[in-house]
């Protein structure tokens, strides 16, 4: 700019403004920083969490004195856990998933910010809440009123809510990930009065559970509402399972036409996708990411995609006879092998193919299910006693730490078949089925059978526990006890 | 070996990120050429300086592009006699206010909303001082890089005589015994394209930014990776937590690299966890203002001077209203 010139009316304003500008930023500047560290976000608050939710996240509006919060951030109830850092970002990731059916506080207080090596202004008083699922299960009632309805037990209001309708008896169901639908097997009550039995004219169906959703974006559905998901005039729907994204279903179908046609299909529950014929197989269990189904096949267990276009057959274990289940994150599964000496051996394979033994028994293997932590497996099994002539299949769960091989727990249990357990998602319980009878489900529905659903409490300490725990039996009649997650 | 690992997955990261963004906006200011009438635009563009240049800020939600395609944009709406305060909100604004831009960095910052409506708020409100104060002068000559100050005068007649001869302007001698006739704005503008002709034009024009604007997201994210693996954490963090210091590095670090803001909130994304919200703030409003590269397009437009008061007063204001969000809101 040179001087000499007449400023221009540009020159003017511009300069004005910025000499303005210039005074109110040096105000500003020396009017200092009036805002407090404190917690900027807290990831869980006020949510309702699962046990898929496994770590939070508390920002701070800046650079805080590390060691200090890692002293001073108290949860109650206690929830043992680890903490890391980036930033000014904390996570607490959960050593195991919270227990359900609690309100939780987190606290924080008497902490500073840092400020190069010292520290500076003390941190606003932080207070978050998140809270847990009640603790629920839903049973197959065995009482005379209501034979054969899916009821949901609620500890917390000890209110059982009956969703399913009195015409169908239910054999089976699978609850989904969210709790909010659960899917089932049933056959209709004039049927079964023919003497038919149920896995004949079976069908599958959902149903709404009426539960509050936990996100806010899914809509509330109230209980009971109805769909005919697969129907029985075709195909004999023999079983199914649901995989954990909740929207596939693997069921293992007859064709009434020619039994020969002994198949797995996909049926996706949103309708995205169309009817889809797998392989024929025998027992078999859906992979944790919802992609693949892991099948008895001949002699080995098979694994392969749900959607057959994307290959063909991905893996094949011949030393195995059928696959119980996966960890939640698919790094494990619990298998089976048959022994030549008739005997039945549990193993854990991870990803990486590596094989371990867990035990052996002369008995069945009925059930295996991974700890929310992967380190301890919880078996439903039986062993075989014989006594002169008679031999019989004593059943007993036991707990068993996947690295020691330590027996953590072993409870015995009532002798009948069909019986089923259920580990709670926050691994504190496993609930099991007693029938009085010793008969085959289909029996059970058509004779006058009562169930009886057991409850065993699981320390949360059960690697250190020494104290015996006891099963106690629930004031309910039912039957296939399954916790809702 | 294992900084270089990181280095390479921030880099891939914040690509893979962001390439879908620049696409979009690549594609969408392409296929606007041909539907946005811009003789239409000018036409209803309010006279009145604050009103102008507010309106101006927010024709980007008609004109989604960012700092790189708004230059050439603003020169042409200058050459056809839109309002100064108009063309400098424009110029100003555009590149942040604009859909892909405020959707990008919602993408970025959904857990931060505060950041999303404050960067388009204090562009809108620079956009329209800096406007404002370009409307003061009504004779844009001294402002003004001449061939575009020619071509502004050369298109409105400045004295009316009554006789079309007489006012001044290009003419286009007719046939003979025929009046000559005046170029006017119509007659200037190219005749209409045949659809061919607007899909060449759309893909050349895709083509051509992606090649511009890719290679600068490349060069971008290398040094965003580059900076938050090299540099020792220690330094990041203390220049990260310093109320004022941290809006001084980010509008720095703004003004050197040249990232576009379609894809700009990505990049200060992974500076949020160490940085004050004024500083982010700072960038994704500074940055698409200043940068060396738009300084050198804007040199085909105005005079030093004027480049000199857009800067000063945009840095000044973007420095205080960040400063302002650091000292007394996070």
């Amino acid at each position: 700019m040179n001087p000499s010139k007449p400023l221009l009316p540009i020159d003017r304003i511009a300069l004005t403004l910025m000499a303005g500008l210039a005074m109110i930023t040096i105000i500003l500047l020396w009017s200092g920083d009036r805002t407090l560290p404190q917690v900027r976000d807290f990831n869980w608050q006020n949510r309702n969490i699962s046990a898929e939710d496994t770590a939070f996240t508390l920002t701070f509006n800046r650079s805080i004195d590390r060691a200090s919060v890692e002293k001073q951030l108290k949860i109650q109830p206690p929830l043992p856990g680890k903490i890391s850092w980036a930033g000014s970002k904390l996570a607490y990731t959960l050593s195991n998933p919270a227990p359900y059916g609690n309100r939780y506080q987190v606290s924080l207080q008497g902490v500073r910010e840092a400020i190069g090596k010292g520290t500076g202004k003390e941190i606003v008083q932080f207070q978050g809440r998140f809270r847990t699922p009640d603790r629920m299960f839903a049973y197959i009632s065995s009482a005379t009123a209501d034979k054969g309805r899916i009821t949901i037990y609620n500890f917390k209001t000890q209110k059982p809510t009956i969703i399913t309708p009195a015409g169908l008896v239910v054999t089976d169901f699978k609850v989904d990930s969210q709790s909010q639908k659960i899917i089932f097997t049933a056959a209709d009550t004039k049927t079964l009065q023919n003497n038919q039995p149920a896995i004949a004219s079976q069908q599958v169906y959902s149903v709404t559970t009426g539960i509050v959703p936990r996100d806010n974006d899914t809509q509330f559905t109230p209980a009971g509402k109805l769909e005919l998901i697969l129907d029985n005039r075709d195909y004999q729907n023999v079983k199914f399972d649901l995989a954990p994204d909740g929207n596939k279903l693997v069921v293992q179908r007859i064709n009434r036409k020619d039994p020969r046609d002994f198949a797995l299909w996909v049926v996706t529950l949103d309708k995205s996708a169309p009817l889809v014929k797998l392989k024929q197989s025998g027992d078999f269990a859906i992979t944790s990411d919802s992609s693949e189904v892991a099948a008895s096949v001949g002699q080995g267990v098979s694994i392969f995609p749900l959607t057959p276009t994307t290959g063909s057959n991905l893996d094949f274990l011949p030393k195995f006879g059928n696959v119980l289940s996966f960890a939640h994150d698919g790094s494990a599964a619990a298998m089976v092998q048959y022994n030549s000496d008739y005997t039945k051996s549990l193993f854990i394979v991870n990803n990486q193919g590596n094989e371990q033994q867990i035990f052996k028994t002369n008995g069945s293997i009925l059930d295996a299910r991974f700890s929310p932590g992967k380190d301890i497996i919880y078996c439903l099994a039986t062993e075989l006693k014989t006594t002169g002539e008679n031999s019989r299949e004593e059943p007993y769960l036991t707990a068993i730490d996947i690295k020691t091989q330590k027996i953590l727990l072993m409870t015995l249990l009532p002798i009948q078949q069909g019986i089923q357990m259920s580990l709670s998602p926050d691994g504190l319980a496993v609930m099991f089925d007693g029938i009085d009878k010793g008969d085959n489900t289909n029996q059970i529905i058509q004779g006058g059978s009562t169930g009886i659903l057991w409850l065993l409490p699981i320390p949360p300490n059960i690697h250190e526990s020494t104290t015996a725990v006891k099963a106690e039996q629930l004031p309910l009649s039912g039957w296939h006890p399954r916790w809702m997650t | 070996m294992e900084q270089l690992n990181n280095a390479f997955t921030l880099f891939l990261s914040l690509l893979v990120e962001a390439i879908p963004f620049l696409l979009l906006g690549v594609l969408l200011s392409s296929v606007l050429l041909i539907f946005i009438d811009e003789r239409w635009l000018i036409k209803h563009m309010p006279k009145h300086p604050v009103l102008g240049a507010f309106v101006g800020s927010c024709i980007g939600f008609l004109f989604p592009v960012c700092e790189c395609g708004n230059v050439p944009v603003a020169r042409r709406l200058i050459m056809q006699g839109v309002p100064m305060p108009v063309a400098i909100g424009f110029l100003l604004a555009a590149p942040t206010v604009n859909p892909i831009v405020i959707w990008s960095t919602w993408i970025a910052f959904r857990d931060r909303p505060e950041i999303v409506i404050l960067r388009v708020v204090f562009s809108l409100i620079i956009a329209t001082i800096v406007g404002y104060v370009f409307s003061v002068q009504k004779d844009l000559k001294p402002i003004l890089q001449p061939a575009i100050a020619l071509g502004m005068i050369r298109s409105q007649p400045k004295i009316k005589t009554g006789s079309s001869l007489l006012d001044g302007g290009d003419f286009m001698l007719g046939n003979a015994g025929a009046a000559a006739k005046r170029m006017t704005q119509e007659m200037m503008q190219p005749p209409k394209r045949s659809i061919r002709d607007n899909i060449n034009l759309v893909v050349d024009n895709v083509i051509q930014e992606l090649r511009e604007l890719g290679g600068v997201l490349v060069l971008g994210s290398a040094v965003a990776a580059a900076i938050q693996t090299l540099t020792p954490r220690e330094l990041i963090v203390s220049l990260g937590e310093g109320p004022i210091l941290s809006i001084v590095v980010m509008m720095i670090l703004a003004g050197s690299i040249s990232i576009c803001s379609t894809v700009d909130s990505f990049f200060a994304l992974s500076f949020a966890a160490t940085f004050t919200s004024g500083s982010l703030l700072a960038f994704l409003v500074f940055g698409p203002m200043f940068d060396l590269k738009s300084i050198g397009l804007m040199l085909s437009i105005f005079k030093p001077k004027a480049i000199f008061y857009i800067f000063a007063i945009a840095t000044q204001l973007t420095f205080l209203f960040t400063l302002f969000v650091n000292f007394n809101v996070s």
